[in-house]
């Protein structure tokens, strides 16, 4: 079993092979071999570990992304298809949603992190970008230059 | 002047936000700050620019007055400059607050990434396609968007719109150039696809505009040329081919499907990317292609040639794949070569290891034998194989050809499956349990050929057999119980789609002195739209007696009837057959077959 302390605190133990689905995990389990020694996880708090926690265990016996995977991935075609059971696991309010996303890019699980960004690029997809502008709440903070810049590209972009 | 400007304009808009908050204005905004009501008239009209020289004088106020004029100008832009800037960097700065803006760059790149390559933004108008769309939502959404170049990599026919653009931000990442019209109903586009109407036009209207004017589709791509690595050209007419002049060097995959147009096909000097495309691997061409001795055809993994005439013979052909050592895939389909002039003279060895996956249709007899008589492939090779006319058997032809030769896996399940054309023919496929299909066949002649299948092909070991859509007229009870004769190891029949499978049952009846598949432990129907009761428990009985002993030992009874896509069985025969202590399995409607083909007979 494995200690992971979150920054805020809390202490979980789970699965040595939960936990390993955490690149980042995997290595300092490997590096400091068996030992009691809680790993601290500072950037992630208790309630977003939680939910990576229930990923893991989820997955836990899928084989591990190899090197030539991710590496074949530059060349393959990425699709933003996500599985069943990952889709019911992603539906989470949008701050949990970017706080996973963190969590896995900081714990290195690449096929959460890929879930996360899936599940933000089907969000946005199709969208203009007033009506992204909308769904993250963000304001239009270009520069006159910018807003020159993109009203000549708005203007080559016209159906002519 | 700009930094009096920079001074003074800053000033001017902090100290008036000071003093709202030291008002406490903020709590009463509306009147703090309506527009002023004060007037500028004392301090106009007593305002003079100081050292000016003969002052007083019509000249000196006109002077003055343009001076003036220039000033405000000038002060005006300075603080409308202000203003948009200090706007910007206070919104940017409440930009950062927000949950979206923790992911750092990179992460933000992927899921712009995944936007780009989602199956249906080629078929978006640009004001919504990925990464233009994304560019234009904030300065740090911008900033990501343009500085990664490979976001930026596809070049098509709506994106040509903004070809410079593209070109520019996707700095020296290779380019993937596609002119393809966008099917919506495509099963690569619909997982997502949710465009209206006007949008499918917008991006129909682009395509044929690409099309008609390619030569303005591609002029922004040449001084690129050497960046392309992929490029699908559909439905172009035979003149554009003049377009691909240039060379291409790290172009690794072409497909183009010509439409009928005017082309000089003879055109001598016409060198499709001057024959400098040493990279590429992947080359499927509809239509036409260049003569066979283009090095285009040099160095591929994959060739696949359809519906395309040349002027050049097999020996031509056998040429191309002899330079082609790795090739994997191969698809010759209505490939139209000439004659050879003397084919006595002809023989020729091409060793291709590699070759998985060929694809042969259509090609007439002779071209056909010669490839199969002349090429050795992968020992896991996989065949389809289409020939309306063949004089004699082209099933032994084909597994006695040195293609298969080299296959020494020995099949474990075939299917022969009624095929409407051309009339009278019969699809064979077969493979084992591992890998699925090895080989498919579209053979004339069913009847014909269908009894001597055992004798013919290395099939003896067969273990699962299914008879697809076959009807008495191509297959006779006759034929169907000569060819199961030849085959001891069967396990499993499948009937589907028969229209009358029921002589067929009867014929698999035991009795003492005949049984046909002795080792038959399993029967499957689907899509049986009648069930014979009588024929059915007649077989049933025959075959599930307990486990009989036979001169050759113990003879395994029985176990296993399926139905899927069938009416429904009787209760009372049902009752029946669980009685014989069979497992009756009766699969819904909309069940595959295709999984149980595949499958071993479980024990």
């Amino acid at each position: 079993m494995v200690n992971l302390v979150t920054s805020d605190n809390e202490s979980f133990t789970v699965e040595k092979a939960v936990a390993s689905r955490s690149v980042l995990i995997k290595n300092m389990l490997e590096d400091v071999g068996e030992s009691d020694q809680p790993i601290p996880l500072p950037n992630v708090t208790a309630s977003v570990l939680k939910k990576v926690l229930e990923y893991c265990d989820h997955h836990k016996n899928e084989p591990m992304p190899t090197s030539e995977d991710l590496a074949a991935e530059d060349t393959r075609k990425r699709t933003t298809d996500i599985g069943e059971w990952d889709q019911k696991f992603i539906q989470v309010d949008q701050e949990m949603l970017f706080e996973i996303i963190l969590a896995a890019n900081y714990l290195d699980i690449k096929p959460l992190l890929d879930v996360g960004c899936k599940t933000v690029a089907n969000m946005i997809k199709g969208k203009t970008p007033e009506e992204i502008r909308k769904l993250f709440n963000i304001v239009n903070d270009f520069t006159p230059e910018e807003e020159a810049q993109i009203k000549k590209e708005n203007e080559w972009a016209e159906d002519r | 002047m700009d930094a009096i400007a920079l001074n003074l304009v800053p000033l001017l808009i902090r100290e008036l936000c000071k003093c709202s908050l030291e008002q406490g204005a903020q709590h009463h905004r509306e009147n703090f700050w309506k527009a002023p009501i004060y007037s500028f008239n004392n301090y106009c009209t007593s305002f003079r620019l100081p050292n000016m020289a003969g002052s007083g004088t019509i000249e000196h106020t006109e002077e003055e007055l343009r001076l003036v004029s220039l000033a405000c100008e000038y002060a005006t832009h300075a603080m409308s400059s202000y203003v948009a800037e200090i706007l910007a960097a206070i919104k940017s700065r409440r930009n950062q607050h927000l949950p979206a803006y923790r992911l750092p760059n990179e992460v933000l790149a992927i899921i712009f990434q995944f936007a780009v390559e989602s199956s249906s933004n080629r078929g978006r108008p640009l004001a919504r396609k990925a990464p233009l769309n994304l560019s234009h939502v904030s300065s740090r959404w911008r900033e990501v968007a343009t500085t990664t170049a490979r976001l930026w990599t596809k070049y098509d026919a709506t994106n040509a719109r903004i070809a410079g653009v593209i070109l520019d931000r996707s700095k020296r990442a290779p380019l993937r150039v596609k002119l393809a019209p966008y099917d919506p109903y495509d099963t690569d586009c619909s997982s997502d696809g949710d465009l209206d109407e006007p949008c499918l036009q917008s991006i129909s209207d682009a395509y044929r505009k690409g099309v008609h004017k390619f030569s303005d589709f591609i002029r922004p791509l040449l001084p690129h040329a050497d960046r392309l690595e992929g490029m699908i050209l559909e439905g172009i007419e035979g003149s554009s081919w003049e377009d691909l002049c240039f060379p291409a060097p790290n172009l690794r995959r072409l497909e183009v499907k010509t439409t009928e147009g005017e082309f000089d096909y003879d055109n001598p000097s016409l060198q499709v990317f001057v024959g400098a495309t040493p990279l590429l691997h992947d080359l499927r061409l509809w239509r036409y292609g260049p003569p066979l001795t283009s090095p285009i055809y040099t160095g591929l993994v994959t060739l696949m040639l359809h519906d395309i005439y040349y002027d050049e013979t097999v020996q031509d052909l056998f040429g191309v794949l002899a330079g082609c050592p790795r090739l994997k895939r191969l698809t010759l389909q209505k490939a139209d070569l000439e004659p050879l002039g003397d084919p006595s003279l002809f023989h020729i060895d091409i060793h291709l290891p590699y070759l998985e996956e060929v694809v042969l249709s259509s090609l007439g007899q002779d071209v056909t034998s010669r490839i199969l008589s002349s090429i050795t492939a992968s020992p896991t090779v996989q065949l389809q194989l289409k020939e309306e006319d063949w004089e004699g058997n082209l099933l032994g032809y084909v597994f006695q050809s040195r293609l298969f030769s080299s296959n020494v896996a020995p099949f474990c399940w075939a299917r022969c499956k009624h095929a409407y054309y051309p009339r009278g023919a019969f699809a064979f496929d077969a493979g084992d349990f591992e890998r699925g299909r090895r080989v498919k066949v579209v053979s004339p002649r069913a009847e014909a050929a269908i009894p001597n299948l055992a004798q013919d092909l290395p099939i003896q070991s067969l273990e699962s057999l299914a008879f697809q859509g076959m009807k008495q007229a191509g297959l006779s009870v006759a034929s169907f119980a000569q060819l199961l004769a030849d085959l001891h190891y069967i396990t499993s029949i499948t009937l589907s789609y028969c229209l009358d499978p029921w002589p067929f049952v009867n014929a698999l009846i035991a009795t003492p002195s005949s049984i046909l598949c002795p080792l038959l432990v399993e029967l499957r129907f689907h899509g049986a739209y009648k069930i014979e009761n009588d024929t059915l428990l007649e077989f049933a009985r025959s075959r599930a007696m307990s486990s009989q002993h036979t001169s050759d030992g113990t003879r395994p009874r029985l176990t296993h009837l399926v139905f899927s896509n069938c009416v429904r069985l009787d209760q009372s025969t049902m009752l029946e057959l669980r009685d014989l202590s069979l497992q009756v399995r009766v699969l819904p409607f909309d069940f595959q077959t295709e999984e149980m083909r595949f499958s071993r007979v479980p024990s």
